[in-house]
């Protein structure tokens, strides 16, 4: 909203400095967002807060601004009377969309432009002068906050109607543009034709030109919520759609119409016809609302004293009355949006000043509960962190065909959606991963180890799901770093005290695959990233990948286990492997060693001719140790050799 | 014998000035020192010599051998230092490659933890919710143009319910739920992610994050709203940060302020980071409407609360001077990498 110093001067007179005034209108929640010198006077842009209706004329901002510079508010209303005309019939369809209807006939008049102030007036709004009858409109609407619209009456062919449009009728507003209407949309129309989008937009049919002598001058309330729709499904903004959406206050109708009314016979000439009514004024409110001293002070933390409280709601043109402890409130009758004594309490408080309410420390009694979720997660955060990973924040959306090629379930998609790349809830967080790889790949990046903790969402038979995921991916070109990926999931989850464990596994995103298991449950998979995919992201590396379900995951309780002091000794073995997986071996190694296997360590893998084709050569070091002795050569190797044996037997060539 | 002796020391000291490795210097050891040296070769000849001369030479032999045995411990020390001048400390220090946590994580956590400490307690939304618990409920009513603010993405999503499914656009379906679901006196803080439909551009994204704050009581107040919000202020951007708390309007909070700080750059003067006013928005907040507290079921004659809303992009591009909140988003390694708190 704008205003200016020499609009706002019709109402009040301003002998502070316009900043100071900025800054007073500022804190009291007129937040004014720019103050810009336009000739010899000074333009505002406020920033108007839906409930605040009012602040859009200059009328309510007038009144914001007397009662902050304690200044007694000038009105001075031309004296026009009213008075009946019955050349048109005014015919509503229902009063919920339109209660009040006011028309006006002015004839005699001559379009012209407008004289110099007024010119000036809207100009250094922003609002363009078109002539002086549209000058006048929109002038009025400014300074009362009332939309008015001028129709030519020559054109109108029998009769004004505010109805609901027909399907498929058309309308061509001023704008010059054409546009299907329905039932959705209320119209103003004479007997054969829409003459305008009720509050929102005139038609060209009816539009007021230099040729015009009679004019048919409209001041009605719509209802908000039919304003809005229309306006909303036409893609229209236009002042007097954002300010019937808002509310209208019969009181500022009256004096919109009035000044309309007078400038027209000044300013153009025009002679008053008379006027037709249709629907009936809303009835003047007076709805008390009660409250007691102690209970504002309770809200604000701040007593203020009785007299100050009645002289601030008095000076916004409330009245209030004292009674024992409790005050007895009626609202100014152009403030519609006071209902509730809370509603009183911000009136107080803004005025009184919020700075002047002390801070306090509150009181919240300790909770002991259980670690909650969002710990847990960055307890995650931090171990992946610590194992080289780099935490990335990727959008929830994705494309909903590019996501079934990754995750075979049918994702949400979104109803408005502002791009096709973005248009379903992903299902998986590996478009993602890859995404963010892709792109530092080409920014030349090395190191390429990322992780994502974020929700996945998915279709559920009433409703949906939505699970918490942590992703982990390697973009490399080397396979060694796909079991830097396997041993870095078993280190993320030992650090919540939990046993991580692989099983055989197929998932359509992957060439190989295995499925992880968190304590024996399965929750995630892990593997290398199918070339297909890969391509379509167009990532030009391996990409091993690990998703894996934390949802509701806690923390286990870590407890101490002793070692063993006495030394280890390592024996190698190298195999080659045809068709059989590692696990197999490792497995046999566990079984024959019993308590005396420490641990295991890979050493080399190797694949070539030397072996033959689809064979590969593994070599492993075993480390035994027991935890009361130090172990004798001779034992290790008798024990080792039992180990070799047990492989032999299951088929595996040692070398 | 005497000038034998004197020769020797002249050759010795020599030969040892001259030696320019370790080896000819170990060499030298075992000609002057060793066990079948040159000296030791002089003192089996003491038993030649009248006795009267005997404890002369003997002194002199021994001076002479520590002379030597001192000159060659000295020696071997330049050759030590030496070796350690070899090192050149100017090379390149080689680069550290750990992993790191994304700034609005870190962020957000920096923000819950400085709540936590006063004794709020963290929950976290689900992001679908329903247009119940997204609007009605914190009453925003339906086609209002209070709504205009909260534009929202709607889900394709089969409901047996009345209210359409979408993606939370604010965090404030939390409090619903907490109000729901615990029984006052209660504090909360809620972090999450949230959807609204806007172009994206350097101040803009569809999906960014916000931290909601509720707390509500028997007596709870406004100024404990403004101390609350100004401890967080002071724990994120500094003690000396000064707040202003501005009127404003939000459907579920009455009544309701926007909070400024004081612009970090100019201390208030006016500059362009501030568009010379000053001060910087950092959230929303207010006294809970009473008709939320009805929605769920909580009578506003008995409790009274406070709830604040802010946006953490917004809150981490202020204090690390980030002037694009794409480059959250980006998730390029040259950004995070910047970021170095685990």
């Amino acid at each position: 909203m704008k205003f200016s110093l020499k609009f706002l001067e019709e109402f009040v007179s301003i002998d502070i400095p316009v900043s100071k005034l900025a800054e007073l209108l500022t804190m009291a929640g007129l937040e004014i967002e720019r103050l810009e010198k336009k000739g010899s006077d000074w333009v505002f842009e406020a920033e108007v807060t839906a409930n605040r209706y009012d602040w859009l004329s200059v009328y309510g901002i007038a009144h914001e601004a007397a009662a902050l510079t304690q200044k007694k508010l000038i009105l001075s209303l031309p004296a026009v009377k009213k008075k009946k005309n019955n050349e048109i019939k005014v015919t509503l369809s229902s009063l919920s969309d339109c209660p009040f209807y006011l028309g006006s006939i002015f004839d005699n008049l001559e379009v012209k432009p407008s004289p110099a102030w007024l010119r000036r007036r809207l100009e250094n709004l922003g609002i363009h002068s078109v002539n002086n009858v549209v000058d006048i409109t929109n002038y009025c609407m400014l300074k009362w906050g009332q939309p008015l619209h001028a129709f030519d009456l020559q054109k109108i062919e029998g009769g004004i109607f505010v109805r609901r449009a027909k399907d498929n009728e058309k309308f061509a507003g001023i704008d010059e543009k054409e546009r299907i209407l329905d039932k959705r949309h209320l119209v103003i129309a004479d007997g054969k034709k829409a003459i305008a989008l009720a509050g929102v937009l005139g038609a060209k049919n009816t539009e007021v030109s230099h040729s015009s002598r009679t004019i048919f001058l409209e001041a009605a309330m719509f209802s908000p919520l039919a304003v809005r729709v229309t306006a909303r499904s036409l893609a229209i903004n236009t002042d007097s759609a954002y300010r019937f959406q808002r509310n209208v206050f019969y009181g500022n109708l009256v004096n919109a119409f009035s000044e309309a009314a007078d400038l027209l016979q000044k300013f153009a000439g025009a002679s008053y016809k008379g006027s037709i009514q249709a629907g009936k004024p809303p009835p003047a409110t007076s709805k008390v609302i009660k409250f007691s001293l102690s209970d504002l002070a309770s809200c604000l933390g701040k007593d203020i004293p009785s007299l100050r409280v009645k002289k601030i709601l008095e000076s916004l043109g409330f009245k209030a009355e004292l009674k024992g402890d409790y005050f007895y409130v009626r609202r100014p009758q152009f403030r519609l949006d006071i209902n509730i004594k809370e509603d009183v309490f911000e009136e107080v408080a803004r005025i009184y000043g919020y700075d002047k309410i002390e801070p306090q420390f509150p009181y919240f009694k300790p909770k002991f509960k259980k670690q909650d979720f969002f710990v847990l997660k960055n307890k995650i955060k931090k171990f992946c962190a610590l194992a080289g990973f780099r935490e990335i924040i990727t959008y929830s959306f994705a494309n909903s065909q590019l996501l079934q090629k990754v995750q075979k379930d049918d994702p949400i998609v979104l109803a408005n959606s502002l791009r096709v790349q973005e248009n379903a809830l992903r299902t998986t967080l590996l478009l993602g991963v890859l995404n963010t790889a892709k792109h530092n790949l080409n920014q030349q990046a090395r190191n390429l180890r990322f992780f994502e903790i974020a929700d996945i969402y998915k279709k559920q038979n009433k409703g949906f799901s939505e699970q918490t995921h942590l992703a982990l991916g390697i973009a490399a070109d080397k396979e060694q770093e796909a079991l830097a990926l396997k041993g870095a999931i078993a280190h993320i989850f030992a650090g919540l005290g939990k046993k991580v464990t692989f099983a055989e596994g197929k998932h359509i995103a992957f060439s190989s695959a295995l499925e992880v298991f968190i304590q024996g449950e399965r929750c995630g998979i892990f593997g290398e990233v199918n070339p297909q995919i890969l391509k379509t992201a167009g990532l030009k590396k391996r990409f091993f990948y690990a998703e894996v379900d934390i949802s509701g995951l806690q923390e286990d309780k870590l407890f101490y286990q002793p070692f063993s002091r006495f030394p280890f000794t390592y024996r190698d073995i190298s195999i080659v492997l045809a068709k059989e997986k590692f696990s197999i071996v490792d497995q046999l190694i566990r079984e024959e060693g019993g308590g005396l296997v420490a641990d295991i360590e890979l050493i080399d893998v190797y694949q070539g001719k030397n072996i033959g084709a689809g064979k590969t050569a593994v070599t492993i070091r075993i480390y035994y140790r027991a935890f009361d002795r130090t172990l004798a050569s001779s034992e290790v190797d008798s024990l080792h050799e039992r180990i070799r044996k047990a492989i032999s037997r299951k088929g595996i060539t040692l070398r | 014998m005497q000038k034998e002796l004197e020769k020797i020391e002249n050759e010795a000291v020599e030969a040892i000035e001259a030696a320019n490795s370790k080896e000819t210097l170990d060499s030298l050891r075992a000609k002057y020192l060793g066990r079948k040296s040159v000296f030791n070769s002089f003192f089996s000849r003491f038993a030649d010599l009248p006795p009267a001369q005997r404890a002369e030479y003997g002194r002199r032999l021994n001076s002479l051998k520590a002379k030597i045995t001192a000159l060659i411990a000295q020696k071997e020390q330049t050759f030590a230092s030496a070796v350690q001048k070899t090192l050149d400390l100017t090379l390149p220090g080689e680069k550290i490659n750990t992993g790191s946590i994304h700034p609005i994580s870190l962020m957000s956590q920096k923000i819950c933890s400085i709540f936590e400490k006063v004794g709020f307690e963290i929950v976290e939304g689900k992001e679908i919710e329903d247009e119940w618990t997204n609007f009605q409920a914190l009453n925003i009513p339906l086609n209002h143009p209070s709504r205009d603010a909260f534009d929202t993405f709607y889900l394709e999503l089969a409901n047996d319910k009345k209210y359409r499914y979408l993606l939370r656009s604010h965090t404030s379906p939390s409090q619903i739920h907490t109000l729901l679901k615990l029984r006052p006196p209660l504090a909360v803080i809620s972090p999450g992610r949230v959807y609204r439909p806007d172009a994206t551009d350097a101040s803009h994204s569809f999906m960014f994050h916000q931290i909601e704050g509720l707390a509500v009581g028997k007596d709870i107040n406004f100024g404990h709203l403004k101390q609350v919000l100004l401890l967080f202020a002071r724990g994120i951007f500094g003690e000396d940060v000064r707040l202003r708390f501005r009127p404003h309007f939000f459907p579920f909070t009455e009544p309701s302020a926007e909070v400024d700080l004081q612009c970090l750059i100019c201390k208030g003067k006016g500059c362009s980071v501030c568009s010379q006013s000053g001060w910087l928005e950092i959230l929303g907040c207010g006294m809970v409407h009473p008709q939320v507290l009805r929605n769920c079921h909580i009578n506003p004659r008995k409790y009274r609360g406070f709830a604040f809303g802010m946006g953490v992009e917004r809150i981490a591009m202020l204090q690390y001077k980030i002037n694009d909140i794409r480059l959250f988003f980006e998730n390029d390694i040259r950004f995070l990498e910047q970021f170095y708190e685990i």
